[in-house]
């Protein structure tokens, strides 16, 4: 049977495309059909940097370099299951990958909350990374300077109060009660000092943990820079490698990079910075043609309905027409992985079902896309999300940075131009408390409304401001009496902009790959221009002033139904002191936030949506 | 308190004035001035020249930083001492005075770290860092690649290799460049290694070396994005695409 003359009872129809995925999402995905031979060179440069860190004692770094689509995340995903094979047998390691999709302000944020995840990890065994080596270190625990690092690792290593002391150790912001339960200072830290405590919280551990080498694999991190010109990302992408190097003695740092990116580095970095990163280099290669062919054998057997139809005198790679993979080879004999994946993808599909499968347009593939990436984000994660998508955003709709920001940006964190005059936002995520009355207070102390006239508070639909946290209301009334503006961002929002800065992220490293070819950022940018999704669309509204305002009792209607769930029209009324009509227009206008059934006497309760892949 | 400077001030890309750092550290300005002299002193921090009366500080010495600008970009192309003084004016931070720059540079003419070379057409004396003879390669090459544009804009085309023995000095330079020679060597760079060669010549042996097997192009993933200059720096593969990097290939 030729494969590009099907008969009606094709066996292939029925099995799936083993060529379907050409991209690997996460290093914690396991690779598919992986032939080991490929990038031998790269994976052993990565182990001898390991294995140098933990008899050496001291930190070292490594460049790999690859095209897009040559496999650099594939790598890693090797390289931890080899490390995964090592705890096993007792080698212990801690393998942190780091998806550089950060804001450069907060890069240590970052670094802690992917350590936390990383430690918390379970194996086969169903042990912890942190219960694996800390353990053993129980009782150095005491040594340590930070006592409230102490505390949540003896928990976590005890197994009490251990979601609680995970969403600490990960740098979120708990309750006060919860943090009194645990015993943990309740004194906020002012957002300045913020990154100074994540260092020291990621630096504490792996000092604890020495000789055990802590594994830092650093992907995707042209997304770090926004434009040609921006330089912030690269200086702190440098200075964090220089910090993990120079301040450990067992860190092992392997920053993937695309070839493309190597001038820009040299020119961005300096100095003794340059050296930590570009001291010790190796690249991922093109396949050979030799090399082609056996990943796609490796992937076909990894099919295994497909050895139950193989007739019985067929080659290898059936059914891959073998002359029609080599069209995609470039003179000399070589192609990324990628490329030939997705050309074994399309001869695959041709054999299965006589013809190609309808190629997606390019506006039908990042439309799935995106709506793939909407996942819930806890409100703790606001933040993150608000302070490296937002810029971003803004910078796609054509609102610029404003060009005082770097001198006027203050207790703000971001100042944009909107019809020729500054506007300023500024994160209000924190829970209500000390924390919030403070970041209100110091906001009024700086706000200059001569310089940034509209002064935008956002704040994470979820969080609220209840009626007894009277001192953040206060605090937050005479901001609003000076006309500043709350704006509250919807879970909905926030999903959207987790999976814009996703798309983002994947085209500047070219991991966005589309009929096997990598989408690069403005293409993106146009397409989500006009097709922004409608909670987005919402929030800019309200940004540019075109929105309708919320109501102001919006914040205490948020809290009083986070408390009850669900309750009568009359009874929010009465318990937030205000009308009934007040309240029914605030619903009312904010339909993704509250739902209301009934006319006369209505009962209000918080909607519940399901996100697509949630 | 000398903790909190310190750490202001080795966050910063930049040196920071004193109203820079009252604003970071909220400590009162006498309080400074005092702290800030002590670091000075134990040498921990450096007082950079004033810019418009403002006294500036950072971690860096401002001495070794304009050395080591000055001797970066005369590593990379050899140039006219206030083409040189120029560049690295560009790459230090805003408002050094020139007038330090100029002296710096002869400061280190004094010191034997830059190398005078020849100047090619109306000038007459380059400055290059010693020891690194390919700036002055590449400068040999701009001008040759100038004399080269003019002849050709005359239907006049020189080799100025036989291709082979240009192949061949460009796997030594990889190799000289890059001595694992399992990493990228960016095409700029081995251009600047590889003076002699016309842009034509040197990306016609790129491709050949690809088709004989010694290397790996690594393509750009959107040179339609680059502007034309950049682009041109590239290797054209003449079909479309680009290639930003080259490897041995060693198998």
């Amino acid at each position: 049977m030729s494969p590009s003359q099907p008969e009606p009872s094709n066996p292939l129809a029925s099995i799936p495309n083993p060529f379907a995925r050409d991209v690997v999402g996460s290093p914690l995905d396991d690779a598919r059909g992986d032939v080991p031979r490929i990038n031998v060179h790269a994976k052993k440069e990565c182990v001898g940097l390991i294995d140098r860190v933990r008899l050496g004692g001291e930190s070292g770094s490594l460049l790999l370099f690859g095209e897009p689509g040559s496999g650099k995340t594939h790598l890693l995903s090797r390289l931890r299951q080899h490390l995964d094979r090592e705890n096993a047998a007792a080698r212990h390691n801690v393998f942190i990958p780091l998806r550089m999709q950060t804001s450069p302000s907060m890069i240590w944020r970052f670094v802690r909350g992917n350590l936390a995840d990383a430690l918390m990890r379970r194996d086969g065994a169903g042990l912890s990374t942190l219960e694996r080596i800390l353990t053993a270190r129980r009782a150095q625990l005491e040594k340590l300077y930070h006592r409230d690092l102490a505390i949540a690792l003896e928990n976590l290593i005890s197994g009490t109060h251990v979601r609680d002391s995970a969403a600490w150790l990960r740098g979120y912001e708990l309750p006060e009660a919860a943090l009194v339960g645990l015993g943990l200072s309740t004194q906020p830290i002012d957002e300045e000092f913020q990154e100074e405590r994540a260092y020291q919280v990621v630096r504490e551990i792996a000092q604890l943990a020495e000789p055990v080498p802590f594994v830092f694999c650093l992907d995707q991190v042209e997304s770090l820079q926004r434009h040609a010109e921006d330089k912030e990302g690269i200086f702190a992408l440098g200075k964090l490698i220089a910090t993990l190097h120079d301040t450990l003695h067992n860190a092992a740092i392997i920053c993937c990079v695309q070839t493309s990116f190597i001038d820009q580095i040299k020119n961005a970095i300096r100095g003794s910075e340059q050296d930590r990163m570009l001291g010790n280099r190796a690249g991922l290669q093109p396949l050979t043609w030799e090399q082609g062919l056996d990943l796609v054998a490796a992937r076909l057997e990894s099919q295994p309905e497909l050895a139950e139809v193989r007739p019985h005198d067929s080659h290898r790679l059936w059914p891959i027409n073998v002359e029609r993979l080599k069209a995609i080879f470039e003179p000399g004999g070589s192609c990324v992985a990628r490329r030939v994946l997705h050309r074994a993808k399309e001869i695959y599909d041709e054999a299965a079902h006589g013809a190609l499968s309808p190629t997606e347009p390019l506006d039908a593939f990042l439309s799935r896309i995106s709506e793939e990436r909407r996942r819930p984000r806890p409100a703790e994660e606001s933040d993150f999300i608000l302070r490296d998508a937002l810029p971003q955003l803004f910078q796609m709709l054509g609102m610029q940075p404003s060009g005082k920001a770097g001198a006027r940006l203050g207790s703000f964190d971001l100042v944009v131009e909107h019809a020729g005059r500054p506007v300023a936002f500024a994160l209000c995520n924190q829970r209500p408390g000390i924390g919030l009355v403070n970041r209100f207070r110091k906001l009024g102390e700086k706000w200059d409304s001569s310089y940034a006239p509209r002064l935008i508070l956002l704040r994470d639909a979820r969080l609220g401001i209840g009626s007894t946290a009277k001192a953040s209301q206060q605090r937050l009334d005479e901001l609003t009496t000076r006309r500043a503006e709350l704006v509250t961002v919807s879970p909905e929002a926030l999903s959207a902009l987790e999976s814009i800065r996703g798309l983002l992220a994947d085209a500047d490293s070219g991991d966005l790959s589309h009929n096997g070819e990598a989408v690069d950022r403005k293409t993106v940018e146009k397409w989500l221009s006009s097709h922004l999704p409608a909670p987005l669309a919402d929030l800019v509204d309200q940004f540019k002033g075109q929105g309708s305002r919320r109501s102001e009792i919006f914040p205490a209607l948020t809290a009083f139904l986070n408390d009850r769930k669900i309750a009568s029209m009359e009874e929010a009324a009465r318990e937030l002191k205000v009308g009934l009509e007040e309240v029914a227009d605030c619903a009312n206008q904010n339909p993704q936030q509250f739902a209301v059934i009934g006319g006369n006497s209505a009962v209000l309760f918080q909607p519940v949506r399901t996100l697509v892949g949630s | 308190m000398s903790a909190i400077i310190l750490k202001a001030i080795e966050e910063a890309k930049a040196p920071l004035t004193l109203k820079n750092l009252q604003k970071r550290t909220r400590i009162g300005a006498d309080e400074l001035a005092r702290l800030l002299a002590s670091e000075t002193e134990r040498g921990s921090i450096h007082r950079w020249p004033e810019t418009r009366g403002q006294q500036r500080f950072w971690h860096h010495s401002p001495d070794e930083t304009l050395r080591e600008q000055i001797l970066q970009a005369a590593s990379e192309c050899a140039l006219p001492p206030p083409a040189l003084a120029k560049q690295a004016k560009k790459r230090m931070p805003p408002g050094h005075p020139a007038k330090l720059i100029a002296s710096a540079v002869q400061q280190l003419i004094r010191d034997n770290q830059l190398h005078k070379y020849p100047g090619f057409g109306k000038e007459k004396l380059l400055l290059g860092r010693e020891g690194c003879p390919a700036a002055y390669a590449k400068a040999a090459q701009s001008a040759i690649q100038a004399i080269m544009d003019k002849l050709s804009a005359e239907g006049v085309h020189l080799q100025t290799l036989p291709a082979q023995d240009l192949e061949s000095a460009m796997l030594e330079a990889m190799g000289r460049i890059e001595p694992s020679r399992t990493a990228p060597v960016s095409i700029g760079e081995l251009r600047a290694a590889v003076p002699q060669a016309s842009k034509r010549a040197f990306d016609e042996a790129a491709l050949n070396l690809r088709v004989r097997k010694r290397a790996f192009l690594s393509r750009h993933d959107f040179p339609q994005s680059l502007p034309p200059d950049e682009r041109e720096a590239l290797i054209d593969g003449r079909d479309g695409t680009y290639y930003v990097a080259i490897t041995a290939r060693t198998e």
